[in-house]
């Protein structure tokens, strides 16, 4: 079971950033410091979280910023003021937390958690004769800041883990062609022995079963090769899909999928287990395909077996995704892109759908049946107007889909009352999580 | 697995001059958020990277104001005998009898008593029935028999259940049931709840007793004019006794109805952490807080007025605390008798502003909870000589399984996933993750803004960081009345400050002078500029109403309008939407819950997308191995 940590800095690469600016790691630029030391204390301090390390470090700079500055005004009892408030802080909040995590009854002495926590003791002194002493002189408050910032720097920032993108983008880069090569070898092989085993009976066979067993661990291989930017289950999806692997050759209209998904399933249900990226990414191939014609022929026997071939994805990633759980956003996210795109096939999916879910008729229904409405009233015509009100269903297209999806009429229902309107609702729940905008 | 550790160990010395309450051993052994390592795993690692991290905010002292306890009826008392409290009706002789769809009557002799656990529909067929201080009669004919009671409770569909896939907090609240189709269990013995919970009964005393029913004849005899306050420190009992005291009242046929005004910022009763309210009271107080939110609409705790000080707890502005408590008491009917539920912070700073509610809230019957400092009695009594005294002897601890920081979080989290209910249904609750809800968005800049302003309580933001601080945090949303709006905020700002909008505050502050106080930060935000001071004048209650918590989903700076998920209805957002509204933000916490919803409702990273703000996954070797990479042992040499 994971565990989830919360900072007030929004990716990793932002501590890194700072870290950089306030210990001049390669960017000697002046200003650095400050703009660092005001993003921690007037920022990431008031939304919680902040590790004292952080908070500490930005404190004893802020004193040292203040020392330099050349405000002539400043007294001595200022500065040393100053400098005493982030030292003693500084210290106290590492033996206040010392202590707590110790849980004693009779907590240690400040001198004590500093001991075990391998701070110089000298910082402690140094916190119980300002406290309770005369204020350390400006000198050996300056050089006890110093020692504070490079304690701190050993103790936490040299830690921190460098993000290990940098290090990956140069090793093993396989040329998408051969992948893809590989990709269609592997299906076209597992075809032919599904095939096999069905002509000759003997699908339930053992033999077959490990030979199936063979291709999950090829597929497997593939989807995780560059599973770091996911580029193995992007490409085995896009030769999967795009190159019909899944459409029953000779098939006409109103067939049976049965057979394909009979096929199929035990190749994708396995790695769909073992894969929890695949289900989404092949919905939204799947979806793209019935969508990127605009105008979908209720004729179309190939867009048939997509829309099938879409409700059964949904359907089996439910049940074999990991845990058992059931991902209720994909179902969301394909419904609207169902509203999105009025069409025979997607309607038919939409309609599906409606009907499976009560949660999805909630959100959905009223949505659903006014995009039906304006596909039955109008014809679908490109737009350039790109309508505001679209903070989600993008994203998880694909690119080139997206300006035919802001082009597609029902949004412009809600263009005239975009402007006058300080309030609007969002027209799709956001499958994004907090803090993104889509 | 390493043997258990007994209490002696895991805390240190037992046998010390400070005998440590169950409360502070609850509290010590519950530091940790629930999402990270349990004390276990982490006590013996003391080394200065693991504490480098930990945030630095107050909890690390017994010292601050907001810490209060809190009576919920699941409670983790190692220390305590299991007491034998249920002197429950068995199933053998006939007094529980199981009807359709798994519900009980129960026939109960005078002075039984059946404790179930859970959640339940409970009716008085006849007899007379207690609750948590409320008597519960008959709804036909309230005839009294004198054989005893019969009681029936029957199966609720519960909604709140549902949220134990969106956080871990709501795992387990009620036992977990054997039989799905019931949301109770019987219980028998204390000891027998698996649950992880031992139960304590709630015993009211004989002199709370004598307390109680002197309020209640007081408030009858007077004309109603009865404004009671119960005074004591944190988990004094303080809280308990205002619910029993309230369902009492409201058991009086004659009366029915109260007002409660809820101060205490960092445990509401009725609402989200940082909020001041006035509430209707109609039903009895029942569940843990967060079971039954206020709100305008709910028929049993309608919420009247709420004014919102942004921060669990009033120590950085006092003053404002006590005109928006004096400005909610204006709206109290006196015809009703009002219970304010003040905070549990009575020395120093907390002590005087006690002082200054008695008398600005004429408060006419004040409870003190033992154990108080004389000093603050004494100074009560003087400053409000008019008002009767009522004493109560220490109250046995009631420690509780939370934190207060995890109860505010659940509080929280059940406020926005509360659905507004009609008039006549049951509060519902729903289970789609607050990330999943689609936001409203709400124009910041330009002629029809949604919001004219973003004001700060306490420490301000720099303006640079204003967005950065703001994304992904709870505010509050503030209705102003139109006059004061156009007083308070110049109208000719719009034009006027936008040319300074991309100047640093500190520098425009002395080159333009501006005659707005709204400015406007790079993307637009619209804020007001602190005082020289350092302060910012808070909004004035008596112009000002809070009207909900919003949580800040997102910024679109593009196109200028922020993304807000609010508890709100349509309807009424609806009728808000042309009225001037600011956003107040604060010391609210950090709703981590929010921003873990649904990776918990998955079970996992879902979809494509991996970016996560302010989230980072640790794995379960614990924490410190998973984040901070060390490049040495933590330090062995300087254990001692």
């Amino acid at each position: 079971m994971p565990r989830y940590t919360i900072h007030p800095w929004r990716t990793h690469t932002d501590l890194l950033t700072v870290r950089a600016q306030l210990y001049h790691v390669d960017t000697p630029a002046p200003d650095a410091r400050r703009h660092a030391v005001d993003r921690i204390l007037s920022c990431w301090k008031l939304r919680g979280n902040l590790p004292h390390a952080v908070e500490s470090t930005a404190l004893l700079i802020d004193a040292q910023l203040h020392h330099q500055s050349q405000n002539a005004d400043r007294s001595d009892f200022a500065l040393r003021a100053v400098y005493t408030a982030a030292f003693t802080r500084f210290v106290t909040g590492f033996c206040d937390i010392g202590r707590s995590r110790e849980g004693l009854l009779q907590p240690s002495s400040m001198l004590d958690v500093a001991k075990r926590i391998g701070m110089p003791v000298r910082f402690v002194g140094l916190r119980h004769e300002a406290v309770h002493e005369e204020l350390p002189s400006l000198g050996r408050l300056v050089g006890a800041v110093q020692e504070a910032l490079r304690w701190l720097w050993e103790v936490y920032w040299s830690r921190l883990e460098v993000s290990d993108l940098n290090g990956v983008e140069g090793n093993g880069k396989v040329d998408d062609g051969e992948v893809e090569n590989e990709v269609r070898r592997v299906l076209k092989a597992f075809r032919s022995s599904r095939r096999d085993a069905f002509r000759t009976n003997r699908q339930r066979a053992a033999e077959h079963q490990s030979e199936v067993e063979a291709f999950v661990e090829a597929c497997g291989r593939i989807l995780d090769s560059n599973s770091r930017d996911r580029r193995g289950v992007g490409m085995f999806v896009k030769v999967l899909v795009d190159e019909r692997f899944l459409v029953p050759s000779g098939r006409s209209l109103g067939d049976s999928m049965d057979g394909a998904f009979t096929l199929w399933d035990p190749l994708l249900s396995r790695l769909v287990e073992s894969h929890h990226t695949l289900p989404a990414a092949l919905v939204q191939r799947l979806q793209a395909q019935l969508t990127e014609s605009t105008v979908q022929s209720s004729k179309d026997v190939t867009s048939e077996a997509f829309a099938l071939w879409l409700l059964h994805a949904l359907e089996f990633s439910n049940t074999y995704a990991a845990h058992g759980s059931t991902d209720a956003s994909l179902q969301a996210a394909t419904l609207r892109t169902c509203c999105l795109y009025p069409g025979h096939w997607t309607t038919m999916v939409g309609q599906r759908l409606l009907d499976r879910d009560a949660e999805l008729i909630a959100d959905y229904q009223a949505l659903f049946e006014a995009s039906l409405l304006v596909a039955n009233s109008e014809v679908m015509e490109e737009d350039t107007e790109v309508g505001a009100a679209i903070d989600c269903g993008p994203s998880e297209l694909p690119i080139s889909t997206r300006d035919e999806l802001v082009a597609a009429k029902p949004l412009a229902l809600l263009d005239d009352s975009t402007a006058a309107v300080g309030w609007r609702r969002a027209l799709f729940a956001p499958c994004v999580p907090i803090g993104i905008v889509a | 697995m390493a043997p258990k550790r007994n209490a002696h160990e895991a805390f240190g010395n037992m046998i010390s001059q400070k005998p440590l309450s169950a409360f502070a051993a609850a509290r010590l052994a519950k530091h940790v958020p629930a999402y990270q390592a349990p004390l276990e795993d982490r006590a013996l690692s003391l080394d200065a990277t693991s504490l480098a991290q930990v945030p630095y905010d107050g909890t690390h002292e017994d010292t601050t104001s907001d810490v209060e306890s809190q009576p919920v009826d699941s409670v983790l008392t190692p220390m305590l005998k299991p007491t034998t409290i249920v002197r429950s009706p068995t199933h053998g002789k006939g007094a529980v009898e199981e009807g359709p769809d798994g519900r009980l009557t129960i026939t109960l002799r005078n002075n039984e008593t059946a404790a179930y656990v859970g959640e339940y529909d409970l009716r008085v067929l006849e007899g007379i029935a207690t609750i948590y201080g409320a008597v519960l009669t008959p709804t036909s004919s309230p005839r009294r028999r004198r054989d005893g009671t019969v009681v029936q409770i029957s199966h609720v569909e519960s909604t709140m259940r549902a949220l134990d896939k969106l956080s871990p907090l709501f795992r387990n609240i009620w036992r977990k049931e054997d039989d799905p189709t019931r949301t109770f269990q019987p219980l028998q013995n204390p000891a027998d709840d698996e649950s992880q919970h031992s139960l304590l009964p709630l015993e009211v005393d004989q002199r709370t007793e004598m307390v109680l029913s002197r309020l209640a004849t007081e408030v009858e005899s007077t004309a109603r004019l009865t404004r009671i306050m119960a005074v004591g420190a944190k988990s004094s009992g303080k809280s308990t006794f205002n619910r029993i005291l309230c369902n009492a009242l409201i058991s009086k046929p004659s009366l029915r109805k109260l007002l409660y005004l809820d101060l205490d910022p960092g445990q509401a009763e009725f609402g989200p952490s940082g909020q001041l309210s006035l509430v209707e009271v109609t039903a009895p107080i029942l569940g843990p807080p967060f079971t039954h939110p206020a709100c305008a609409r709910s028929p049993r705790y309608r919420l009247l007025r709420a004014h919102t000080i942004a921060a669990t707890s009033f120590k950085d502005d006092p003053a404002h605390y006590v005109a928006c408590a004096t400005e909610l008491v204006q709206h109290a009917d006196r015809q009703y008798p009002l219970v304010v539920n003040s905070c549990g912070w009575v020395s120093g700073l907390g002590a005087s502003v006690l002082q200054d509610l008695t008398q600005a809230l004429s408060i006419t019957q004040v409870v003190l909870l033992e154990p108080l400092d004389a000093g603050l009695t004494a100074a009560l009594q003087t400053s409000c000589s008019d008002a009767t005294f009522h004493r109560l002897s220490r109250q046995p601890v009631r420690p509780t399984a939370r934190t207060p920081a995890e109860s505010r979080s659940m509080q929280t989290m059940a406020y926005f996933h509360h659905r507004a209910a009609k008039p006549t249904s049951e509060p519902r609750w729903s289970s789609k993750a607050i990330s999943n809800r689609p936001p409203w968005l709400v124009s910041y800049d330009g002629p029809h803004a949604g919001i004219q302003a973003i004001i700060s309580y306490g420490t301000q933001p720099h303006p640079d960081f204003l967005a950065e601080t703001l994304d992904g945090s709870l505010v509050a949303l503030v209705r102003l009345d139109a006059q004061y709006q156009r007083e308070v905020f110049n109208p000719s700002h719009h034009t006027a400050t936008l040319e300074s909008s991309t100047d640093d505050s500190s520098e425009s502050a002395t080159a333009t002078p501006s005659p707005g106080l709204i400015k406007r930060t790079k993307d637009g935000l619209p804020y007001i500029r602190p005082t020289p001071t350092g302060a910012t004048a808070p909004l004035d209650p008596r112009f000002s109403e809070c009207v909900s918590l919003a949580l800040v989903r997102g910024i679109d700076t593009q196109n200028k309008f922020l993304q807000l998920v609010t508890p709100l209805s349509e309807s009424q957002v609806a009728v808000l939407m042309d009225q001037p509204l600011v956003i107040v933000r604060g010391s609210f916490d950090a709703p981590e819950w929010a921003y873990l919803e649904d990776l918990h409702l998955n079970g996992r990273e879902s979809g494509v997308k991996s970016e996560r703000p302010w989230v980072s996954r640790t794995e379960a070797v614990g924490i410190e191995g998973a984040v901070w990479r060390l490049r040495h042992p933590p330090l062995a040499s300087d254990m001692r």
